[in-house]
């Protein structure tokens, strides 16, 4: 069975480049995030905490992976392939988000090996993390499984979640999916009954991100994502009206509270600031279910991890663009802002083409509200040359567009009211039949005829 | 979100707050340094915590009995 995280660390740990701290660790105390900053400076790489303090300050029996997805090389083992770039590691992602695998109902349930319930909880039992300075302090960043109406089956979000008491989380939800299921149940004065998955493979992670319609199994996409059908059982809490991922290590079981709102945050985020405290959902939790021997998957908010982890998101941009504008070539993001500014680049054979895949990418994303359209013989994900487009094929007055009361992200410190912001796009392509001037290079025929290597230079 | 940098009379911390929570007036603000719990040092008092959360029901703000121990 390779759908599980141990199964991930053990088959392909060495080519992801996974190492382990056997050292005990405080996590509250920021030793987690301070060795991962030293190592993101050096060689990033998955590391796996072996010996962790718990919340309660001591030395418990879960154990902490982060930075599954701080290097290229790391995203595509979680994904099973390889991939010379993120081009190509895209292109594969999407071939594989393809393959939906319904999942299936089993007997064995490691993640129930170890149950607690009702008064017995105590998440002062968990490795919650500080991660950033300034951050509300104990977190954890996990999967938040809920039930779709209609039969449409399992929606997963990826929620960071805080810790309030023995019983409680408070959990940042965008608008979105989840978000709309729980306003649902509180109009009718119900609270959702939901999974937090604290560790899966990091597959399973990843297909809570994907940009998936409403009537399409999430649990599908795990399972399209990890090559197999997703193992599920039913939840100690909610039995079948709620399943869980029977393979993960562990699951805090619960409801997202109706009527209720907390304090929660500030977190360190995708956009390298803190995302401030606001007031968010509450969960109030009902059992806690783990494995021997648990492992917690973390992300490494605002570094690599964290942003390497929105591929799925990134993938499904370029799909939009490509449904809208089959010459769209790629579709790039930078670390500085992240997904609130894309970069396409197409084989432009009309003009109004760059528009139409701009709005495409940015309609379903309310992370996005900047896109730069170029060439395509700019490399997107070389900042310099897409600047170097921007400088020498704009005219403000032509191709730029602004678009005024763009849904956009919470977390976007420029935002001003509850989700209004503006969206802004740059059209640096060549007009259709402008004459593109040759660009100032030496012939390749010269260089090949007066090769360096065949001359005497010396210095002075 | 706009934000408001907020200091805790009780240890000094800095909290960073969406203003909209602070824009209400009764809601408290968590503490990060110490957990505790604090009233904006202004507020304009003009929304309601249901405008604030835009939320479609009438909404409570949640807050733990006690001041966690660790
Ligand atoms: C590492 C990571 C962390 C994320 N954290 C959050 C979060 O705390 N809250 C949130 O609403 N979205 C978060 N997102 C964005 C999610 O992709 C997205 O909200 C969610 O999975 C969408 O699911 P939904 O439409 O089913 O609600 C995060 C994404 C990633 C990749
Ligand atoms: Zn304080």
């Amino acid at each position: 069975m390779k759908q599980s995280l141990r199964s991930w660390m053990a088959d392909s740990g060495k080519e992801a480049g996974l190492r382990r701290v056997n050292d005990l660790v405080n996590p509250m105390g920021y030793e987690v995030t301070a060795l991962l900053a030293q190592i993101e400076e050096s060689d990033p790489a998955p590391v796996h905490f072996t010996a962790v303090r718990s919340l309660d300050g001591r030395p418990g029996n879960f154990s902490l992976l982060f930075n599954a997805y701080a290097t290229r090389q790391a995203v595509g083992t979680v994904l099973d392939l390889t991939a010379g770039s993120w081009r190509e590691l895209l292109e594969r992602y999407l071939d594989r988000e393809r393959e939906l695998r319904d999942p299936v109902v089993v007997a064995d349930a490691p993640v129930q090996q170890h149950v607690v319930t009702g008064a017995d909880v105590r998440l002062e039992a968990l490795p919650f993390v500080r991660h950033v300075e300034h951050d509300g302090g104990p977190y954890f960043t996990p999967i938040t499984v809920s039930r779709k109406p209609n039969g449409w089956g399992h929606n997963l979000s990826w929620n960071r979640a805080m810790y309030l008491d023995r019983d409680h989380m408070g959990v940042h939800v965008s608008p979105r999916q989840l978000w709309g299921l729980h306003r649902e149940a509180e109009n009718d004065g119900r609270d959702l009954p939901v999974a937090m998955v604290l560790g899966h493979h990091p597959a399973f992670h990843l297909a809570s991100a994907a940009r998936t319609p409403l009537e399409v199994d999430e649990f599908a996409v795990a399972g399209a994502l990890l090559g197999e059908p997703l193992e599920m059982v039913p939840s100690r809490t909610f039995g079948a009206d709620l399943m869980v991922p029977a393979q993960a290590e562990v699951v805090v079981e619960g409801r997202l509270l109706a009527g209720r709102r907390a304090a929660e945050g500030p977190f360190g985020e995708f956009m390298r600031y803190l995302g401030p405290q606001k007031l968010s959902h509450v969960l109030e939790v009902d059992a806690v279910t783990w494995r021997d021997d648990p492992v917690v998957l973390g992300i490494f908010t605002g570094y690599a991890d964290h942003l390497n982890a929105h591929v799925s998101i990134h993938a499904g941009h370029l799909a939009a663009a490509r449904t809208a504008v089959p010459q769209v070539e790629q579709v790039a993001w930078f670390r500085g802002g992240g997904p609130t500014t894309a970069v396409i680049s197409m084989r432009k054979t009309a003009d109004g083409q760059p528009m139409r895949a701009a709005m495409a990418v940015m309609a379903p994303a309310n992370t996005l509200k900047q896109v730069i359209v170029v060439d395509d013989d700019i490399d997107v994900f070389d900042a310099q040359e897409v600047m170097w487009a921007v400088s020498t094929r704009v005219r403000a007055d032509v191709d730029i567009a602004v678009l005024p009361n763009l849904q956009g992200h919470l977390l976007d410190p420029s935002q001003q009211g509850y989700a209004g912001t503006t969206g802004l796009v740059i059209d640096a392509t060549w007009p259709q039949g402008a004459v593109r001037p040759p660009t100032a290079r030496v012939p390749d025929a010269a260089i090949a005829e007066f090769p360096l290597g065949s001359y005497r230079m010396e210095g002075v | 979100m706009r934000m408001r940098d907020e200091e805790c009379p009780d240890c000094g911390a800095r909290n960073i707050v969406d203003s909209g929570m602070c824009d209400i007036g009764t809601v408290r603000i968590r503490c990060v340094g110490c957990a505790g719990y604090f009233l904006p040092s202004t507020s304009s008092g003009n929304r309601t915590v249901e405008n604030v959360t835009n939320a479609g029901v009438p909404i409570t703000v949640w807050e733990p009995a006690a001041r966690p121990s660790t």
